[in-house]
């Protein structure tokens, strides 16, 4: 069967999913594309052996692979989270974020054990566990890692400890 | 063979070895019985200890191996007392296991996927010692053309084989390859850096425990996330009598042969990997019990044969990564990219050069079994109590263990952003259906895959007839159309067999 009549046999829920699937493919050609063009700027001659040609080689076959899933999508189910889950996944973006941000000036513990506390929070943990839990969390894996395994922590404000 | 299986043994059994192959099955079991933590994340997690102690790539490959086929035994316990599994090889084991508990047998089921695990597990220990050495003499005439057309068999099977869209897994696939790319270039002269776009930190390229713990941790993370519902409480079954009577045992062990013989050449294979060699074995056993069977409802048969076969697999996966030095599936990839981080290429000539590191690694196998059957035996009752941590602790434990893995491999917190982008692309990619093992392939492989293109044009002068010239090129060739076609046909065949 091919894709097309694939879609018109097909109910309507297939056939959202077979357009949401060319909307990929635009992605993935305009990723390819800026991915091309970055390898034909390269600063090199264009030699098989040379750094230059392989990428483009590369880039060639996603612009291909870009194009053949416009023409043929696949039938399938995506099922993006909504409401309550798409908050829940942007709060943990956010504080993996600023996680990374604050952890070299305010150091592991209090970093690690507070963005513990806010991925408990968002799983639904009982309230009255989560700052201990956390913060004991975040004092083991401190102990382990960088007192007994030896791999740097950042102390931060904490550094006495 | 034998002399060199002994020097194995006194390689596995030197103290920190012997310590080593204790932890790895420990943490495996642990890791596979838990939700959200695999062997391919535990392996990243731990990577940067290995380089913290400067384990030699032996001893490193001792560990992760525990860690891999240890993690193939706790998977099913969480299969079969919380009807969840602890990494997708064993979720058919979920069938027939946990009907199995909540008929108050859990205690048989446990001691049957134990036994199965074991036996899979040593036998393929020996198809492992038998076929790799066969096969590196095959292997050892291999130069460039030969390995990059190997690499693009790999690929091709790897995504041939792969569930959903052909094209998307193509482009998972070229995408990780891209993404190898960035940093520098080793073979220009002078070390060119390609795709930084400015940013000074990618200068030495993508680090793949940063693209690891992002795709399948933190991206794993927000997949829980999105598809939390509100009350996710859930029952353990109790565990009582261990062990199960010996026509129950009698009754399998045809079952648990079989899969470990499919299990173990689907292991080999590239692309398929324990998951499918689980489903495979458990569908075989079906279909030959036939109306005798009780399957789907408690049958311990269908918990001996995924549980013999995914083991089995697990250790067929060691011989396109010692042998030929392109793995086939993610975890054996990630275990690759830690060699050659160690400074270790594995491939053909590494059995004669190296035998202490091929043998070292078999023969610990045989004592990693022997650790797991006592953890997953005596001891099940026990280990079984870790599965009553509630998720709300066990999963953001889990992801600020992941963070720190990453953290303290260069103390860098553009690593750490890095992976938070690699998280998001991960879970893009997985809501939108792209698979992620050819990505990791791709990356993990990416650097060797260049070099050997290029090195190959370099002695050729440039003549493309170098990647179809020699009789080992043309069979690889063949093996890649083969691959293709093989699961088209295979779809066919089942669709008029449908029909009949």
């Amino acid at each position: 069967m091919s894709p097309l009549t694939a879609a018109l046999n097909s109910k309507q829920g297939d056939l959202v999913n077979l357009i949401a699937d060319r909307k990929y493919a635009i992605v993935m050609l305009v990723l390819s594309v800026i991915y091309c063009a970055a390898a034909l700027l390269l600063d090199a001659d264009f030699n098989p052996v040379n750094e230059k040609f392989y990428p483009f080689v590369l880039s060639v076959l996603m612009i291909i692979s870009s194009i053949g899933l416009f023409f043929w999508p696949s039938p399938h189910t995506t099922s993006w989270p909504k409401g309550k889950n798409v908050q829940k996944i942007g709060l943990t973006f956010t504080a993996i974020l600023i996680y990374c941000f604050v952890l070299h000036t305010i150091g592991f513990i209090i970093s690690a054990s507070v963005l513990m506390a806010i991925c408990m929070w968002v799983f639904e943990g009982k309230r009255q566990w989560i700052a201990p839990v956390s913060i004991v969390t975040a004092i083991l894996f401190y102990i382990l890692f960088d007192r007994l395994l030896g791999l740097n922590l950042p102390a931060g404000l904490l550094n006495f400890f | 063979m034998f002399d060199l299986l002994m020097q194995g043994f006194s390689v596995a059994l030197s103290g920190l070895n012997l310590f080593l192959v204790f932890i790895g099955a420990f943490l495996g079991t642990v890791i596979g019985m838990l939700p959200g933590i695999g062997p391919i994340n535990a392996i990243a997690i731990l990577f940067p200890i290995v380089l913290q102690f400067e384990l030699t790539p032996s001893s490193a490959l001792i560990f992760f191996g525990g860690i891999f086929y240890g993690s193939q035994y706790g998977n099913s316990i969480s299969a079969i007392l919380l009807n969840v599994p602890g990494t997708s090889s064993s979720a058919v084991t979920c069938i027939d296991g946990n009907p199995l508990a909540k008929q108050g047998r859990a205690g048989p089921a446990l001691a049957m996927s134990a036994v199965a695990s074991f036996s899979g597990g040593v036998m393929s220990i020996f198809l492992l010692i038998f076929f790799a050495p066969l096969l590196a003499k095959l292997a050892i005439d291999f130069g460039p053309s030969e390995y990059f057309v190997l690499m693009v068999c790999a690929f091709t099977a790897l995504t041939s084989f792969s569930t959903g869209s052909f094209i998307k897994a193509v482009f998972s696939a070229i995408l990780g390859l891209a993404i190898a790319t960035v940093g520098i270039d080793e073979l220009s002269f002078g070390g060119m850096r390609r795709f930084i776009f400015g940013i000074e930190e990618l200068g030495d390229g993508i680090d793949f425990i940063v693209v690891v713990i992002g795709v399948f941790a933190v991206g794993e993370l927000f997949i829980y996330l999105s598809e939390l519902a509100e009350d996710t409480a859930q029952t353990v079954a109790p565990v009582k009598k261990i062990l199960m009577t010996f026509s129950e045992l009698k009754a399998s062990v045809a079952g648990i042969l079989r899969s470990c013989v499919s299990g173990f050449v689907v292991g080999v294979l590239p692309g398929a990997g324990a998951t499918i060699a689980s489903f495979i074995a458990y569908a075989t056993e079906k279909k030959l019990a036939g109306s005798k069977g009780n399957f789907g409802n408690g049958d311990l048969r269908g918990v001996a044969a995924p549980e013999s076969a995914n083991n089995s697999s697990a250790v067929g996966s060691f011989i396109p990564l010692l042998v030929l030095g392109v793995p086939g599936s993610e975890t054996t990839a990630v275990m690759l990219a830690a060699l050659i981080t160690l400074g270790v290429t594995p491939g053909p000539t590494m059995l004669a050069d190296q035998p202490d590191m091929f043998w070292g690694v078999a023969a610990s196998m045989f004592l990693g079994n022997l650790v797991l059957i006592v953890l997953n035996l005596p001891m099940v009752k026990w280990l079984a109590k870790i599965l009553l941590i509630p998720r709300w602790i066990l999963m953001p434990g889990i992801a600020i263990l992941s963070i720190v893995g990453v953290y303290v491999l260069n103390g860098s917190e553009f690593d750490l952003i890095l992976m938070l982008l690699f998280g998001i692309v991960g879970f893009v990619m997985r809501k939108t259906g792209f698979p992620m093992a050819p990505l990791v392939l791709g990356l993990v492989l990416g650097g060797l895959i260049e070099v050997n293109f290029r090195r190959a044009l370099t002695y050729s002068y440039g003549d493309y007839s170098t990647f179809y010239g020699s009789p080992i090129t043309i069979g690889l060739w063949v093996i890649t159309f083969l691959s293709l076609v093989a699961p088209v046909v295979i779809r066919l065949i089942r669709q008029r067999s449908r029909k009949d």
